[in-house]
């Protein structure tokens, strides 16, 4: 043997080592590959969902940033514009007003919500749907309008007739059917008229003094961050309202942020979850080639060669896992939009990018590298006496009992391989998911549990053999063999049940905290919620109306009114209210000015309504009382107790805030800042909002009837902008499902990993047991018996602890956690299932084998 | 005359070596009576292991037939051979072959439990305290020298009293002292037993008790010194 075993050599001895152990490492290379391909498909879909997610968000802002105005922008305020605003930004700005319109046939004018905008530019994010499905660039010109269904129900006439708008005849180009920045807009006081800039100057409508709310929109680049533009535009124009796209629906914003952190906890999990199965699978392997470790000692090989030369091979499976794992991804990430087309909406030209594939590649890498440590240190303690006491070191290197310091000074290197890993795990967990405090609680979190695993099932084993020395006469001898393999010494069950708990805790953890997640998402956004609004009703109409409304087809809901109250807000402990903007989300637009507010009533908590501070009033309540929202508590200083003071048609009301609430901005019935009891506004000048949820294809129809009976009651269309928020929910949801499976997939594959680490121990003694007796399927019972109950305990033992980190989950979420008895059982019988196949599939040809080949070996 | 326990005619084994075929036994003939003590002798790679194991069942032959008491075993399926095996053989390895994770006194048990209702306790135990491990019945084969590991796979060998014991080297592993003694353990049972011994050894100390000597070379059997009637 050379002084210095040289690259060459020892990677020559590596790779045929590696070659002729080929189907012994395929569950390695496989345990790798999924880990690597969880990984790389997690970070490109993952990528692609907040992608996507967020373009819907964007298109529901129809831009990154928005700024709104209640007039026009300075030359001074231009030009600091002009200075904040990132190379490659867009910007373009979108008026907001009231103007009369009639038609030649219908002089008649009517009252329509004017929107001017530039249709080359606006939307800049989601598309304006027109009736017959063209481009709003393509129909909006300087001599064409684009008009809402109800005006032309209203004014009785139609696409292609024409519509005076200020001193300007245009044409009637097309039908809007929806407006992908519906939901940030106030309700519009009439029918929805778009119309180009141009032609609302040549209309005259765009005069200085003009009664008109300003919306410049912006869009970024993609590496501009969107937070500090907010707030350098904040800064510019310090009366704006300014929005970004990530709180336009606290909904959409939830459920991303709860999505990327589930699914960088997936991609982590599958990752571990492949690293114990490569580490339990190379520990079966070197166990193996103690005998070729042991004769290249006695030829004079040192420690530092021979771990070279299996450093090497682990590099060699975990390149070969790795690339087979980016393939994964990349099938993955292609495949599963096709698989899913109709349950996950995300592009398939997302692709896997090189950086993806670099970073799953080489994490596969190192992990091997790092779980494979505490291993290939036990390389050191063999020595060549070996080769003629083999039965005697297979158990025992030597080393003294963990409880003296000799002990412990001998396991060193082992116990600092062990630190190693985790510093390493940490590091990796943190990259990954792009936090330091999760890197760290994570492992943190992942070391208690296998601690405590192997605790259980440590515990679980004793109690098991307590069991079975009670129970030698009635329990038939193959059950009793297969039961008693569990915890005969050496066996290292309790590592395997410890592995398998980790794959049942870590897969079930995500399906209870998906499932509860998910329902969440649900109740937040039912299917139901109203998505057509009806704007002033008059409090003689309501009753009508219900009944009309409820008569409709298609309609699903009961509908939903809200009375509402215009009021001036004077004092806040008898003190002016001064807003403060940077104090929290600004109020909803179309809130025309701080003082001016909308007051409501109801008795008890409406729907959609959460008390989060104070109590909700009670019946013997004493003087005027109101609850304020969040966002109005937070913009002026209002807290329980304080004092508020309204005018209303002259006459001033002073309340008493009891509570602080949150509404749903979704559901007409709750969009309350103010909200009194019933007593406290009788008799005041009301007008009354409501809203339904409906068919979408019967809206036009609905509002063809309101007209005809109520034809001062406008109806508006949101059943569009809904179905994008409902369609967001399904999305994260399957995308959640799909990733969980791919998770319990990762744990198949460990579990058939550590099953077949012990073949070769189950291979010798099935020969050993068909030399004095025993019938194939005697043997059989024995091993299905041990496979069972191998899965049955894993699963138990991971169960309990995958319900503890449901709960401490949950309960980060502000969700509630409820036992889910049935999954648990599913569970258990699941695994016991899954581990006899994967025990017989890494078994089965043992008990073909014909004991004389084995023995030959000896 | 009686039929011979052990009856092997015209036997070959050939194996398959990278393609090209291996011939490791050719044309072995020979039957062993009731009761004798015979010794298979030969240089390394002469067949003596695998002629053993074919004897056991271990392994089929390419061609020919063995008999055990009576029992055509060459064509016999795997359970069926599994049940003569634990009724009729018991089998001492070169490498004891103990399982590793069951104490001596459940190692010498398993044969009892694989193929009798009977409790065997008492008849383990006594087994056990005859080859001197009385005090070790509890210890795991971990926690045995190989000395004392052999005398545990003597006592599972007998413990179902078999008619055919067949022994590997069953000295090879071991120093002359325990050698000695785990010869004359195995020489002490065999005629409390009465048992039909073969033994595969290099051991001239064993061979040396042995009343009947089959020498193999290169797979052929080179000389067999039965008495005339047994041939």
């Amino acid at each position: 043997m050379p002084k210095s075993l040289g690259l060459v050599t020892s990677s020559r001895i590596a790779w045929r080592e590696t070659r002729a152990s080929s189907s012994r490492f395929l569950f390695v290379v496989l345990s790798i590959a999924v880990g690597v391909g969880a990984l790389t498909g997690v970070r490109a879909f993952s990528s692609a969902f907040r992608h996507e997610l967020l373009s819907k968000a964007r298109s529901i802002l129809a831009a990154d940033v928005s700024a709104g105005l209640s007039h026009q922008l300075t030359p001074a305020d231009e030009a600091k514009l002009s200075a904040i605003l990132p190379q490659g930004a867009r910007r373009t700005q979108v008026t907001q007003t009231i103007s009369m319109v009639s038609t030649p046939q219908d002089p008649n004018p009517l009252l329509v919500a004017l929107k001017i905008l530039d249709p080359a530019q606006y939307p800049f994010y989601g598309s304006v749907s027109l009736q017959d499905g063209k481009q709003l660039r393509d129909v909006l010109n300087d001599g064409t309008v684009v008009v809402g269904e109800d005006l032309l129900i209203r004014l009785q006439t139609r696409v292609g007739q024409s519509l005076q708008v200020g001193s300007l005849t245009l044409r009637i180009a097309d039908v809007v059917a929806g407006e992908p920045d519906a939901l940030v807009e106030s309700f519009n006081l009439g029918p929805r008229v778009m119309i180009t800039r141009a032609a609302a100057i040549k209309a005259g409508l765009l005069l200085p003094g003009s009664r008109a709310s300003e919306r410049y929109l912006f869009a970024l680049p993609a590496k501009v961050d969107v937070a500090s533009f907010r707030a350098q535009l904040q800064s510019v124009l310090p009366e704006a309202q300014v929005a970004d796209f990530r709180e336009t629906n606290p909904t959409i914003t939830e459920g991303v942020d709860r999505a990327t952190s589930v699914l960088s906890l997936v991609s982590l999990i599958a990752m571990v979850l492949g690293a114990i199965a490569v580490a339990m699978a190379m520990r079966a392997h070197l166990q193996q080639r103690m005998d070729s470790i042991a004769m290249m000692k006695a030829l004079g090989a040192t420690s530092s060669h021979i771990l070279r030369i299996y450093v090497l091979q682990t590099i060699f499976l975990g390149s070969a896992g790795g690339g087979l794992g980016v393939v994964f991804g990349i099938l993955v990430d292609r495949w599963l939009p096709h698989l899913f087309r109709n349950l996950i909406q995300i592009s398939p030209d997302s692709g896997v990018t090189l950086e993806a594939a670099a970073i799953g590649f080489f994490t596969g890498l190192l992990t091997t590298q790092l779980f494979t440590l505490p291993s290939l240190l036990e390389v050191r303690r063999v020595r060549p006496i070996f080769i003629l006491r083999r039965q005697m070191q297979e158990e025992n290197f030597g080393y003294s009992s963990w409880g003296s310091l000799a002990g412990v000074r001998q396991r060193l290197p082992q116990l600092l391989a062990v630190a190693t890993i985790l510093i390493g795990l940490a590091i990796i967990a943190a990259v990954l998911s792009n936090s330091r405090t999760l890197g760290v609680e994570f492992t943190a979190g992942l070391v208690t549990a296998l601690l405590a695993l192997l605790a259980a099932a440590k515990l679980i084993l004793w109690l098991l053999q307590r069991f079975l020395s009670g129970t030698r006469s009635w329990i038939p001898q193959w059950l009793r063999h297969g039961l008693a393999n569990l915890y005969r010494p050496g066996n290292q069950t309790a590592s395997v049940l410890a592995a398998l708990g980790v794959g049942v805790m870590l897969s079930m953890t995500i399906f209870f905290v998906q499932k509860t997640v998910i329902a969440d998402l649900r109740n937040t956004t039912p299917a139901d919620l109203p998505n057509a609004f009806f704007v002033d009703i008059s409090p003689s109409e309501v009753d009508g109306v219900r009944t009309l409304v409820n008569q409709m087809p298609g309609v699903t809901s009961r509908v939903e009114m809200i009375p509402v109250v215009a009021a001036r807000f004077s004092a806040v402990d008898g003190q002016t209210p001064a807003s403060h903007p940077d104090k929290g989300p600004l109020p909803e637009r179309g809130r025309t000015g701080e003082r001016t507010v909308s007051l409501s009533w109801d008795q008890k908590i409406p729907a959609g309504v959460t008390v989060t501070e104070g109590k909700w009033w009670s019946q013997d309540e004493k003087g005027h009382v109101v609850s304020v929202s969040e966002r109005v508590s937070q913009r002026f200083g209002i807290h329980v107790g304080s004092m508020l003071t309204f005018e209303i048609s002259g006459k001033q009301l002073d309340a008493r805030v009891v509570s602080v609430h949150r509404f749903n901005n979704l559901r007409a019935g709750s969009r309350s800042e103010f909200l009194f009891p019933t007593s406290a506004l009788e008799g005041l000048p009301t007008i009354w909002y409501g809203g339904v949820h409906i068919q979408a294809d019967k809206v036009p129809e609905l509002q063809r009837v309101m007209f005809a009976k109520y034809p001062t009651i406008t109806v508006v269309n949101l059943a569009d902008a809904l179905r994008i928020i409902n369609a967001v929910v399904d999305n994260i949801a399957r995308t959640i499902e799909f990733l969980a499976a791919f998770c319990i997939f990762s744990a198949i594959i460990l579990l058939a990993s550590s099953i077949a680490g012990t073949r070769f121990r189950r291979i010798r003694e099935t020969v050993v047991l068909k030399t004095l007796g025993a019938t194939r399927t005697r043997i059989g019972g024995m091993l299905t018996a041990e496979f069972v109950l191998l899965g049955s305990l894993g699963a138990a033992v991971g169960l309990v602890f995958a319900h503890l980190l449901a709960w401490s989950l949950l309960h980060l979420f502000h969700l509630q956690y409820q036992f889910q008895a049935a999954a648990s059982l599913v569970a258990i019988v699941a695994t016991a299932v899954l581990a006899s196949a994967a025990g017989w599939a890494a078994c089965f040809r043992i008990l073909g084998q014909k004991p004389l080949a084995v023995l030959r070996e000896e | 005359m009686a039929a011979p326990m052990i009856d092997v005619r015209n036997v070959n084994k050939t194996m398959r070596s990278g393609g090209a075929p291996l011939p490791i036994l050719r044309d072995i003939s020979f039957s062993i009576p009731r009761g004798q003590f015979v010794s298979i002798v030969g240089a390394s790679g002469s067949g003596k292991s695998t002629l053993l194991g074919l004897m056991a069942g271990l392994d089929d032959v390419t061609s020919g037939s063995i008999q055990l008491d009576g029992t055509e075993i060459t064509n016999l399926p795997e359970d069926a051979m599994a049940r003569l095996r634990g009724h009729k053989i018991g089998f001492v390895f070169q490498s004891y072959q103990l399982i590793p994770t069951l104490t001596a006194l459940e190692n010498v048990l398993l044969p009892i439990e694989l193929n009798s209702n009977v409790n065997g306790l008492a008849r383990a135990k006594d087994l056990l305290s005859s080859v001197g491990l009385a005090e070790r019945m509890h210890h795991y084969p971990v926690q045995l020298s190989g000395g004392e590991q052999q005398r545990v796979a003597l006592a599972r060998a007998f413990v179902l009293q078999p008619p055919i014991i067949l022994s590997d080297e069953p000295t090879g592993n071991l120093d002359s002292v325990n050698g000695s003694h785990v010869l004359e353990l195995l020489l002490n049972l065999n005629r409390s037993e009465g048992a039909t011994l073969v033994v595969v050894t290099h051991d001239p100390a064993i061979a040396s008790h042995a009343t009947r000597h089959i020498t193999l070379r290169d797979g052929c059997l080179l000389s067999d010194d039965a008495p005339a009637g047994d041939l």
